[in-house]
């Protein structure tokens, strides 16, 4: 565990200056050529200025067709003349991905303090970058300039901007909506999950009753409850919460039991010989153990999660992006059902990074832990 | 350094101590009829056979298990469960791979609710077995002999009367085994705690134990118990302990017994 970086020889303790001076000048040269192979050993990602240069140059061609190219006539927007306006914001966003990316690039060839930082980004996401702006230059070109693929179905990105700002308060009403009952849904769901697991884990006569139950209901897809659960229940939002909470409550009790089983009996073994009993033997040692196990579970229940919220949204709930989109289908509003698909992409992507960051914080511990 | 007082260790009583598993139908005899008993402060060696039991023995010992037969005493009174007066080490360390090196050796106040007052302790047995600077170290960050060194401490914090080791250096290279082995030997006596070491290690027997205690295969019965009697710190070179040495090889080889390899240890 020495760190080899700070191994430089303090201070003569005689003072004498002259004689100490060669020796640590030696060592901090070579401190420096350890931490430059290190430095090569660690990042073998290279910047290729081939990709970072086309990247620029795509989003420059995006911003180009986008501005230059006669729009096709049969777009519904350009016979309004919204489309200029919306085209004008593209071209803008375009040009300052393009610049921005050059600053990047800047950055990570001159010396400084954020050269480190801009080297990494240049190295892993230059072919994003060029990827992304080259769909988007044969999006545009296909739909907006040419009709190859045609409205309503197929869209150009000024139409879906248009959309996500003209939609921008129903959107932002959904939105907050749907975070809200999921995550209601999801901690009731975790709580009663981790409670149910903990119990018939540890408990031979509630795994008995419970077990059985939990294999047999716990598979049944959520739409199948709807017309019970809406009947059932006071109120519709309730029945959302309880559905979402119900898809949830499967995998982590079936993975938090699965997790406490498979705890190593030595690990009981050497906290009861230390004087643990009971509940600290739940808190400290089962749970701790079992939470690789809770935290598979936890995934699998994001993904049932967001398909029992947009089912409730459509089926009872009037509210939220799984009503919106099907809102939207009855009006035959393309643009605007692509806004709020764009929208719960995020929403889902959010809620799995940061999940995936609660779980490599929990359990760094873990010698190999996979990253995603 | 430690000043803690002195602990003193606990007698060992085990009459007439019989155990048994049954197992996919098998009734299998582990201990027939065993009865050993330790001295307060002595250090007691059970060498033996793979499968002879001494493990089971040392479950027994530690409360983790009850006998079919027999009475287990331990400080004059019957043993009804695991106690932290009487610490257990196993071969393998066995640390919580979630808690730090620290954390580990707290375990044991922490469970019994004294972990703010133990501090101090907690830092000085870390100390006393070397691992100041790894405190906040996760098990999978360190060696197999820090491993060891950290279930150690984790015993000692408790400051036992009886510390039962189940081949706690077996899995280890012959080079930490000897510095642990010297270790071992000199927390002993600074403690003064009892001791139950189970090894496969004839001379490792003869380096700590006062006594060592010879096992039949199973079911074990003793087949011998030879006082060592040699003075501290012991020369591996000496005549009489290589005398002894060969005496237990002799008395493991006369029935066709080998002390066991490792692969098969239980």
């Amino acid at each position: 565990m020495a760190d080899i970086t700070q191994a430089a020889p303090v201070s003569s303790p005689r003072g004498d200056e002259t004689g100490a001076a060669a020796p640590v000048a030696r060592t901090t040269e070579r401190q420096a050529r350890i931490q430059a192979a290190l430095e090569r050993v660690a990042n073998p990602e290279r910047v290729h200025p081939a990709t970072v240069g086309s990247g620029i140059a795509a989003w420059l061609l995006f911003a180009g067709v986008s501005q230059f190219l006669p729009d096709n006539v049969d777009l519904p927007m350009a016979a309004t003349g919204s489309i200029d306006e919306t085209t004008g914001f593209v071209v803008i966003a375009s040009l300052a991905i393009a610049v921005a990316w050059s600053a990047i690039w800047v950055l990570g060839s001159v010396p400084g303090a954020a050269r480190a930082w801009a080297a990494r980004h240049l190295a892993r996401d230059a072919k994003w970058v060029l990827g992304a702006g080259l769909w988007f230059v044969f999006w545009e070109f296909t739909t907006a300039k040419t009709s190859l693929f045609a409205p309503p179905y197929f869209d150009a990105p000024q139409q879906i901007l248009t959309s996500l700002w003209e939609e921008r308060g129903i959107l932002a009403e959904s939105l907050g909506a749907s975070l809200l009952l999921l995550a209601v849904g999801f901690a009731v769901g975790l709580l009663a999950g981790l409670i149910t697991g903990v119990t018939i884990g540890w408990f031979q006569a509630a795994n008995y009753w419970v077990h059985p139950i939990l294999i047999f209901i716990g598979p049944v897809p959520s739409l199948a409850w709807v017309p019970i659960v809406f009947v059932l229940f006071p109120t519709t939002y309730s029945g959302a919460v309880f559905m979402i909470a119900l898809s949830v409550w499967f995998p982590i009790t079936v993975l938090t039991r699965a997790g406490i089983l498979s705890v190593p009996r030595s690990y009981y073994d050497v906290a009861q010989t230390l004087g643990a009993k009971g509940w600290f033997l739940v808190a400290r040692v089962s749970l701790p153990a079992a939470l690789p196990s809770i935290f598979t579970g936890a995934f699998m229940a994001l993904g049932a999660s967001f398909v029992s919220l947009t089912v409730a949204e459509n089926f009872g709930v009037n509210a939220g992006l799984g009503w919106y989109l099907n809102y939207m289908k009855g009006f035959g509003n393309y643009p605007g059902l692509y806004a709020g698909i764009i929208v719960l992409v995020a929403v889902c992507g959010a809620a799995l990074t940061l999940l995936f960051r609660v779980r490599n914080f929990v359990l760094r511990w873990e010698k190999e832990l996979t990253r995603w | 350094m430690v000043t803690s007082a002195e602990t003193t260790g606990a007698p060992i009583d085990l009459v007439g101590v019989t155990q048994a598993f049954r197992s996919h139908g098998n009734d299998l005899l582990v201990l027939d009829d065993v009865s050993i008993s330790a001295k307060p402060g002595e250090f007691v060696a059970l060498i033996g056979p793979s499968g002879s039991g001494k493990s089971t023995l040392i479950r027994l010992l530690a409360g983790l298990d009850k006998p079919l037969f027999g009475e287990v005493y331990v400080d004059g009174k019957p043993v009804t469960g695991p106690d932290p007066s009487r610490a257990l080490v196993f071969q393998d360390p066995t640390l919580l791979p979630w808690r730090s090196v620290r954390q580990n050796v707290a375990l044991g106040p922490q469970a019994r609710g004294i972990l703010t007052e133990s501090a101090q302790r907690i830092d000085d047995v870390l100390e006393l077995v070397g691992l100041s600077d790894f405190a906040e170290a996760y098990p999978s960050q360190i060696s197999g002999g820090m491993a060891q060194r950290t279930a150690l401490a984790r015993a000692l914090v408790n400051e036992p009367s009886v510390l039962l080791l189940d081949e706690p250096l077996g899995a280890l290279d012959a080079l930490t085994r000897r510095v642990l082995q010297g270790e071992l030997a000199r927390l002993w006596q600074q403690r003064g705690f009892t001791a139950v070491l189970i090894t496969h290690d004839v001379p490792e027997a003869l380096v700590l134990a006062d006594r060592v205690v010879v096992f039949s295969p199973r079911p074990a019965t003793v087949r011998d118990v030879i006082d060592v009697g040699l003075p501290r710190p012991r020369d591996q070179s000496s005549p009489e302990f290589i005398a002894l040495r060969d005496r237990i090889l002799g008395l493991l080889d006369a029935e066709g017994l080998q002390p066991d390899d490792w692969e098969n240890a239980s």
